[in-house]
């Protein structure tokens, strides 16, 4: 097929040229983008195609031909609007980056809350592990039980702050007495606070 | 960060207008970066008729998601990873294994010079290609000095018209001028080579 030869005017190929430089004007480029609609559209576009080939090669850039899609995609973008963002979208993008915002807020607060919790139980189960030892070591009678005996403590939750900032108030932890090998323990304290408490008596009047 | 190389400054020209409406500057920006878009695509696939309709979605994708782009990389990279997206779920969508790894921006232009679509392209494109890569060499190795200067500078050294104005030590209208004169004796060695074909 024998190619019609259309001559561009020399301002246009110089507009073109500017382009490809990245020097045009919006005037140069606002004259390019009309003669494309003209009788020398064609010749615009493949003068375009020919500058950015040459400027890849000079470049080393990737060379080739390859095959033309431009007329095919702008045919299927003749009546495809790009998507803009209207003002509800962005006022809805806002409230979703709010939200997320305050989602990942929330989120650290507890988790530091939580970690902090975690630290603050083990304290109190040290703590009240210290008192048992205590009664352990003492043996005394006031920290002790009658057998079958189950105190019935009302269990306070203690928060943080308050055992962090006043004076260090344990409440006992019911989940102690719960405890099969520590009722145990404790009924066997005393069965052997009485025997002791028996023998001593008996030594009395013995010796009286 | 942002990379005001010369050819961002003429995408970003375009792009304004296209995100305005154009289809006209985005035509341009299809015309320009077709090439390499095959070029990354061929990667994924090797039928001729895949990879025209590929390439016809990735800048349909891009030209609807256009106003997405915000100008924060090269309008050449965000296109690349729109390609390498819509490669891959082409593939999947056939049950065919996409690459396991991306071939990067940078890679895509050294990959193959001459197209990964020499698998794909006839011989006598590929011939030609490589015929029309020689010419313009030569061509440009027989330029008149100041016209020789002027494209190098450009073209290798990346450097705005005031910038050559500067080194050149001429008027920025004269580097113009110059570099326009070079480009149209280029343009006629390609225009031969194509129309003898």
């Amino acid at each position: 097929m024998e190619k019609k030869k259309i001559h561009l005017n020399d301002k246009c190929r110089r507009d073109l040229c500017a382009l490809v430089d990245g020097e045009a004007n919006d005037f140069e480029v606002q004259s390019i983008l009309t003669a494309m609609d003209g009788e020398n559209a064609r010749e615009v576009r493949e003068l375009w195609r020919r500058y950015n080939l040459a400027s890849n090669s000079i470049r080393n850039e990737t060379f080739g031909l390859g095959f033309d899609v431009s007329g095919d995609v702008v045919a299927a973008i003749k009546n495809q609007p790009i998507r803009h963002l209207t003002e509800s979208n962005k006022i809805s993008e806002a409230i979703l980056q709010f939200g997320l915002a305050a989602s990942v807020a929330v989120l650290t607060i507890f988790s530091v809350q939580y970690f902090n919790n975690s630290d603050m139980v083990d304290q109190t189960r040290h703590n009240v592990k210290v008192e048992s030892n205590g009664v352990e070591a003492s043996a005394g009678p006031a920290a002790q039980f009658p057998n079958g005996f189950k105190p019935n403590i009302n269990v306070q939750t203690v928060s943080v702050g308050s055992i962090r900032k006043s004076e260090p108030k344990v409440s006992l932890d019911t989940r102690l007495f719960q405890d099969d090998k520590i009722r145990d323990h404790i009924d066997r304290k005393v069965s052997e606070y009485y025997r002791q408490s028996t023998h001593i008596d008996h030594d009395r009047k013995n010796r009286m | 960060m942002i990379d005001h190389n010369i050819s961002n400054v003429t995408d970003c020209k375009l792009l304004s207008r296209a995100k305005r409406g154009d289809k006209r500057a985005f035509e341009l920006l299809v015309i320009k970066y077709q090439q390499k878009v095959q070029n990354s695509l061929a990667r994924f696939v090797k039928d001729r008729d895949e990879l025209n309709d590929l390439t016809q979605e990735v800048f349909i994708k891009a030209y609807k998601a256009l106003s997405a782009f915000r100008g924060d990389s090269q309008f050449y990279t965000w296109l690349h990873r729109i390609a390498l997206n819509t490669a891959k779920n082409h593939l999947v969508a056939r049950n065919r294994r996409p690459p396991t790894s991306d071939i990067q921006v940078s890679d895509a232009e050294s990959y193959n010079r001459y197209y990964q679509l020499h698998d794909i392209d006839t011989p006598d494109n590929i011939l030609l290609c490589e015929q029309m890569d020689q010419i313009l060499k030569e061509t440009i190795s027989q330029l008149p000095e100041d016209l020789r200067s002027v494209i190098s500078l450009r073209e290798n050294q990346d450097l705005s018209y005031e910038e050559i104005a500067k080194i050149m030590g001429c008027p920025i209208g004269t580097v113009r001028s110059r570099l326009f004169r070079a480009r149209e004796i280029l343009d006629e060695k390609m225009t031969a080579v194509l129309n003898g074909r």
